[in-house]
């Protein structure tokens, strides 16, 4: 074919510059150390990182849900274990005060301790975690034992702590400490009050047992909170895991290996140094024919 | 035969050389003027008569084209104009759907159901609360401010588009007055070979706005139809322009100089025009109904489940969003005026039982993110997000595949076409030396028939 010259120097721009876009390319892939830059990229791979940057999301919100109601399953389960061994004190001072005849000062005395372990556990009852009060249901901003009547509620409060995975969070007060668990622990306790003030033998053999009953009603409830604590720790350690996967996956999506970026680079830079010089050679026999002739 | 003769043919000798110099020094001159095709100087022996005279004689200038290389030119040219017309337009969409450089709407997604996410864990706080009311403003503006750019977008196109029909129609007159000029110049005997160029340049100039065709009438002037529609035909040409229908859609019509208009709208496919056209029409109307079609239903989705619920004081059946739709959702969506400033409106309880801290609700909000509740509920709300950005993707990069692989047609097409018209340095060096060779000899011919006269002259 008759080359003209318009066509060769066409043909000179044409590949310089299909050399400096793709070094430019290359640039960009290494500087940004992402492959996929914009959707053209690779529509498949930016589409599907959208889908793998959601379940990171997703994962990294469930892990702040965990995170966040963690913190008042522990403090419930603690609080439950200091009720407990109120429990324990309250059994043992019903035990004593059945088994002998007791002078006036015992009976104060004693009337008086199961008085303040009472409020103690009343406090427990009244413990308020970072949401509001531990024990009253989803009626969290009241005090749920104001004197010991229960005036929360028994519904549970519950959060997404997986995909699909809805769990309860809160412990409930109710189970723990009212008839709804068995036994009405407050009134309970009360009962002991009346029978050491009016040393009625009777009442104190019964309170005995239910001083037992009541602790073990609220062991009960204690050791569910720390099964929840376990479930959300394994709930915790898989999306840690996940959130691992995640991230490898993107990475392998969008991003640029960097090693590969680099080398890229450099033989793009190669070729754009080749595409110069061979143009420059073009643009030198042109110019020796001319001068030949002239 | 005689001396004189001699002399006559020296004469004829320069002249024609020196023709051959002056088109030689033409192509030189020209060799990088757009438009500019290549020239021959048309020699012959000059016959007088019948008899044998041996002379050189001038007939003319010949301009080396071949039409069907140009047409084949002309049309890869306008297919390039195309592809890089709608590349252009596609690189502005997709840089509004880049999320990689945070431009896309996929944070205002993640920070609406993750506001969700934390109402749950914390429905009684008026900090989670407030930041549900804010990431969902937030997330209505984005969608808006998408929504706007595109319709800026679409508006911006028509001016493109107008602009280039003034050109073509600029383009079509000059065309008709140069079949004028040229059919007056070459009646007239003169060389109208400059005034083919500017023609030939402008037919090429014309091919890249719109797609057309040529033909030559039976006195050598071109008849051009753009799309379908005749728009020079001798010495007369014909308007374009771009409106917009009652629907908005784009409208190129032909517009001739007696009143009557042609719509070429569905047979514009290539030049700039074809390229935008398709740009706004295919791919502009694709995103902007992805882009409702997704505000619609994740606002739908949300609103249902929030309604379903009960807020602090109780109430329930509230929507979180306003938007009509699905047409239109994008630029319609709104955070509900009704919520605004009432953070204790959000719905996180599931009835006034679990007031206040009850959260199946809000955990039902934020599991709308793992719910297939777009797209005809067959996608979840980042699924179809992620179909909205990988079409345009898909979109562009076929665009910009389109654009090289064009480009190189044309560029190949171009060489075809130089090869016939183009000038060759090299090969105007060589008919330089040939013509002031030719010229030297005929300078010495001239001389010594000089001489020999001048001796005949002296004997006598």
């Amino acid at each position: 074919m008759r080359i003209a010259d318009t066509t060769r120097f066409r043909n000179i721009q044409d590949q310089v510059a299909r050399a400096q876009s793709q070094y430019t390319d290359a640039a960009r892939q290494a500087s940004s150390g992402l492959r996929v830059g914009a959707p053209s990229d690779d529509p498949v791979a930016a589409a599907q990182a959208l889908r793998v940057s959601h379940s990171m999301a997703r994962t990294a919100s469930f892990r702040n849900t965990i995170a966040s109601v963690r913190g008042d399953v522990e403090l419930a389960e603690s609080t439950l274990a200091g009720a407990e061994d109120m429990m324990q004190r309250l059994h043992d001072i019903a035990l004593g005060a059945s088994s002998g005849t007791l002078d006036p000062k015992e009976q104060s005395a004693l009337a008086t301790e199961v008085t303040q372990l009472k409020e103690q556990l009343l406090a427990f009852a009244n413990q308020k975690g970072s949401m509001g009060y531990l024990f009253g249901g989803t009626k969290t901003q009241t005090a749920p034992f104001p004197g010991g009547a229960f005036i929360g509620d028994d519904l549970d409060r519950t959060a997404e702590v997986g995909q699909g995975v809805v769990m309860t969070v809160s412990t409930s007060g109710a189970k723990a400490f009212t008839a709804a668990g068995g036994r009405d622990i407050f009134s309970d306790v009360d009962a002991l009050y009346t029978a050491i003030t009016t040393d009625n033998k009777a009442s104190l053999l019964a309170s005995v047992n239910l001083m037992e009953a009541g602790s073990r009603q609220i062991l009960g409830a204690r050791a569910e909170a720390g099964i929840k604590m376990a479930r959300l720790d394994a709930a915790d350690a898989t999306h840690e895991q996940m959130g691992v996967t995640l991230a490898t996956q993107r990475h392998g999506l969008i991003e640029a290996d960097p090693m590969q970026a680099y080398s890229a680079l450099a033989q793009m830079q190669q070729q754009l140094e080749a595409a110069v010089t061979v143009s420059k050679n073009l643009i030198d026999i042109l110019a020796a024919t001319t001068a030949a002739l002239r | 035969m005689g001396i004189t003769n001699l002399l006559g043919l020296a004469r004829d000798a320069l002249t024609a050389q020196g023709f051959g110099l002056d088109v030689t020094g033409q192509n030189i001159a020209n060799a990088n003027t757009p438009g500019y095709v290549k020239r021959t100087a048309m020699l012959e022996t000059r016959v007088a008569g019948t008899i044998t005279y041996g002379g050189v004689g001038v007939t003319g200038i010949a301009r080396s084209t071949d039409r069907f290389l140009d047409a084949r030119a002309n049309e890869a040219g306008s297919f390039s104009a195309s592809a890089k017309s709608r590349d252009g337009a596609l690189s502005q969409i997709e840089a509004l759907f880049n999320d990689s450089t945070g431009t896309g709407l996929n944070d205002s997604v993640e920070a609406l159901f993750g506001s969700f996410s934390s109402l749950a864990t914390n429905p009684n706080d008026p900090t989670a609360r407030v930041a549900t009311l804010a990431s969902a403003d937030n997330f209505a503006a984005r969608i808006n401010q998408t929504a706007g750019q595109l319709t800026a977008q679409r508006a911006d196109i028509i001016t493109q588009a107008q602009a280039t029909a003034v050109q073509v129609t600029e383009t079509a007159a000059q065309i008709a007055k140069l079949n004028a000029k040229i059919s007056e110049a070459e009646i007239g005997g003169a060389d109208g070979s400059d005034l083919r160029d500017q023609r030939d340049k402008l037919v090429g100039d014309l091919s890249q706005k719109i797609n057309i065709h040529v033909f030559t009438d039976g006195a050598g002037k071109l008849v051009i139809s753009a799309a379908g529609a005749t728009l020079v035909e001798g010495n007369n040409a014909a308007g374009m322009a771009v409106t917009t229908s009652a629907s908005g859609a784009m409208q190129i019509q032909v517009q001739r100089s007696n009143g009557t208009t042609f719509d070429v709208t569905a047979q514009t496919n290539a030049g700039t025009l074809g390229g935008l056209r398709e740009a706004r029409e295919t791919d502009l109307v694709a995103a902007s109904q992805k882009l409702d079609q997704f505000a619609y239903d994740v606002a739908t989705a949300v609103n249902t489940q929030h309604a379903a619920g009960v807020g602090l004081d109780n109430v329930g059946a509230r929507n979180l969003f306003t938007v009509s739709g699905p047409t239109g959702a994008a630029a319609s969506i709104k955070l509900n005026a009704a919520m605004i400033g009432h953070p204790e409106y959000v719905a996180a309880a599931s009835s006034s039982a679990e007031l206040p801290s009850g959260s199946t609700n809000a955990i039902a909000l934020a599991r709308l993110a793992d719910g297939n509740v777009a797209t005809g509920n067959t996608r979840t709300p980042i699924e179809a997000y992620s179909d909205l950005v990988g079409d345009i993707g898909q979109r562009k990069m076929a665009a910009a595949q389109n654009v090289n692989l064009r480009s190189a047609i044309f560029s190949q097409a171009q060489s075809m076409r130089e090869s016939v018209s183009g000038v060759s340095m090299d090969e105007e060096m060589i008919s330089l030396s040939r013509y002031q060779r030719a010229y030297e000899a005929a300078s010495k011919l001239f001389r010594t028939a000089d001489e020999l006269l001048a001796n005949l002259i002296r004997e006598i």
